[in-house]
């Protein structure tokens, strides 16, 4: 009995730590993010979720990352044009749509931060919008016993390190991969296009493939689509970090993954509807908000190209994505503060 | 016999040769306390120092597999002056490494909770100088130096030449040629941080 619980207990120990597995489609790109230096695994994973969801990274413990990336929009927060975060500070642009960050090279609509772990730092630091510190978030966790314990279980150290507490963040955010839409199945030879959803495609490909290439639906780098800025918000976009006059209007080109879910477009969210942001690019395109080069002539798409552009990008909505229960709300954080 | 043989096997061989280094902050030939007044030889203006902290990486040699190493140097923590390396690197770098920037987030030194990482953009603080500047008639002004960036065209990083392990940072040289009345406050990559890295780099190179 005794050697029983011993073996028992044995292969709980191994059970603990397991290696966390992230599928990936083998006609996706290779992963940009070093899993060397950061290898998943899902006592790190549930930390990280943990965190995400836990206000308690907030300076008055309001407001988590999920408060403007929920799961259930594909991680955007959806239906609101700019985001906010503590005591009901607006915040200068749409909060932008979480998955398949692996593959990304920069994060933030500017291209301010280049790697993931380090990203979380800025929402975390922003008066606007976790208004906290590092200091504080790490003092708290510190005091926290059951987080001690999770620490521990995912580092095999119960301090909670700036480190390991970015590194969770990130391994968490590293499983959110939507790779489950129709498209994607059409990819593996286990779905077909409608005639409408393929000739959309077809325009996808010649119009919007350049910036937007597939299979990510963008080449994450910094564009300017001809968007003139909001009179009132004046965002200057990547100039507004290097101070370089040729970066101005400079955004990121986000995914085209999920759009459903992940209204209203654009980084400042001025377009509620697909078919306004069409508009845009068909006739919209100001020659003052210097668009880059793909974009130097009008698209002048006619109202049926529309109609099939938007019929195949409605098929990049993932629902096994945004409805997987493993990326949501995680129970045992009620437990944590018990 | 046997122990022997465990012990061998447990302490690898190494022959890594350890080098001392220390990176002692100085005012001339004094050692540099925080919160006192120095006087200059170019200018009738005294300056006080409050926080001084950077990071130095030593580089591995080129054949070498291994990550660098890096240190971060605080004025009010005398220990972290001293540094032994546990590698043959010849080269240092004033700052973090471009590398290492770009590869997540990093333990010990590294780690943000040190305050030598920017929130609002990728990139260590190489330099984190904080003080005030007194004229001779009794005025003030504060001055705040946080220097980094890495990418082109303001990289900041600045090379040294490993041939002394003195490497004690001389901050009368840094305001012979950075005057705070001036220029204050330079807290984020540019122009002007590539300059106050220049003025940086100055003094380590001048009287070891």
């Amino acid at each position: 009995m005794q050697r029983l619980i011993v073996v028992f207990l044995g292969l709980f120990a191994i059970a603990s730590y397991p290696i966390y597995d992230i599928v990936i489609p083998t006609y996706f790109p290779a992963l940009h993010y070093n899993l060397k230096r950061n290898p998943l695994n899902e006592e790190a994973v549930q930390l990280g979720r943990l965190l995400f969801y836990d206000p308690m990274l907030s300076a008055d413990s309001s407001t988590s990352c999920a408060s403007c990336h929920s799961s259930y929009n594909s991680f955007a927060h959806t239906d609101h044009k700019l985001s906010h975060g503590i005591k009901d500070q607006v915040g200068t642009r749409n909060a932008p749509a979480l998955f398949n960050l692996g593959w990304q090279t920069i994060f933030m609509w500017d291209g301010a931060h280049r790697n993931l772990d380090m990203q979380a730092l800025a929402p975390i630091n922003h008066p606007r919008e976790l208004g906290f510190s590092l200091a504080g978030v790490l003092g708290i966790l510190q005091g926290n016993l059951n987080y001690r314990g999770r620490f521990y279980r995912a580092f095999g150290d119960s301090n909670a390190t700036g480190e390991h507490m970015l590194k969770a963040l990130a391994q968490f955010q590293l499983t959110l991969i939507s790779a489950g839409s129709k498209y994607d199945r059409f990819r593996q030879g286990n779905a077909s296009f409608t005639e409408q959803e393929a000739k959309g495609y077809g325009l996808f490909q010649r119009h919007c493939n350049a910036c937007h290439k597939e299979p990510l639906f963008s080449n994450y780098q910094l564009a300017s689509n001809g968007l003139l800025p909001d009179t009132v918000l004046n965002d200057p976009g990547r100039m507004g970090i290097t101070g370089r006059e040729e970066d101005r209007y400079l955004f990121k080109t986000p995914s085209l993954r999920n759009l459903s879910y992940t209204f209203p477009y654009m980084h400042d969210g001025r377009f509620s509807k697909l078919a306004a942001v069409l508009n845009h690019y068909s006739t919209g395109i100001s020659p003052e908000a210097r668009p880059s080069l793909p974009l130097k002539g009008p698209l002048n798409l006619s109202g049926s190209e529309k109609a099939e552009l938007i019929s195949f990008l409605l098929t990049l909505n993932d629902s096994a994505f945004v409805f997987n229960k493993t990326h949501a709300y995680p129970m045992e954080l009620r437990q944590i503060w018990k | 016999m046997k122990q022997l043989l465990a012990l061998l096997l447990l302490f690898p061989a190494t022959n890594h040769a350890q080098q001392r280094f220390s990176f002692q902050p100085r005012w001339n030939q004094t050692v540099l306390k925080a919160g006192s007044y120095y006087p200059a030889a170019h200018t009738t203006d005294s300056f006080r120092i409050d926080v001084l902290r950077f990071y130095i990486s030593v580089l591995q040699p080129n054949n070498s597999n291994e990550d660098p190493e890096h240190v971060l140097i605080d004025l009010s923590e005398p220990g972290s002056q001293e540094y032994t390396s546990h590698n043959n690197g010849k080269h240092l770098l004033l700052g973090v490494d471009s590398l290492t920037q770009m590869s997540g987030a990093g333990g010990g030194a590294l780690d943000p909770i040190h305050g030598m990482y920017w929130t609002w953009q990728s990139g260590y603080i190489h330099l984190k100088l904080e003080g005030t500047v007194r004229s001779a008639d009794g005025r003030f002004k504060p001055f705040s130096y946080h220097i980094g960036g890495f990418e082109t065209p303001y990289n900041t990083l600045q090379t040294l030449n490993n041939d002394s392990s003195s490497l004690n940072p001389d901050l009368a040289v840094f305001f012979a040629h950075t005057d705070p009345w001036t220029q204050g406050d330079v807290m984020s990559p540019g122009l002007k941080a590539v300059t106050i890295a220049q003025a940086w780099k100055a003094c380590f190179v001048s009287k070891r």
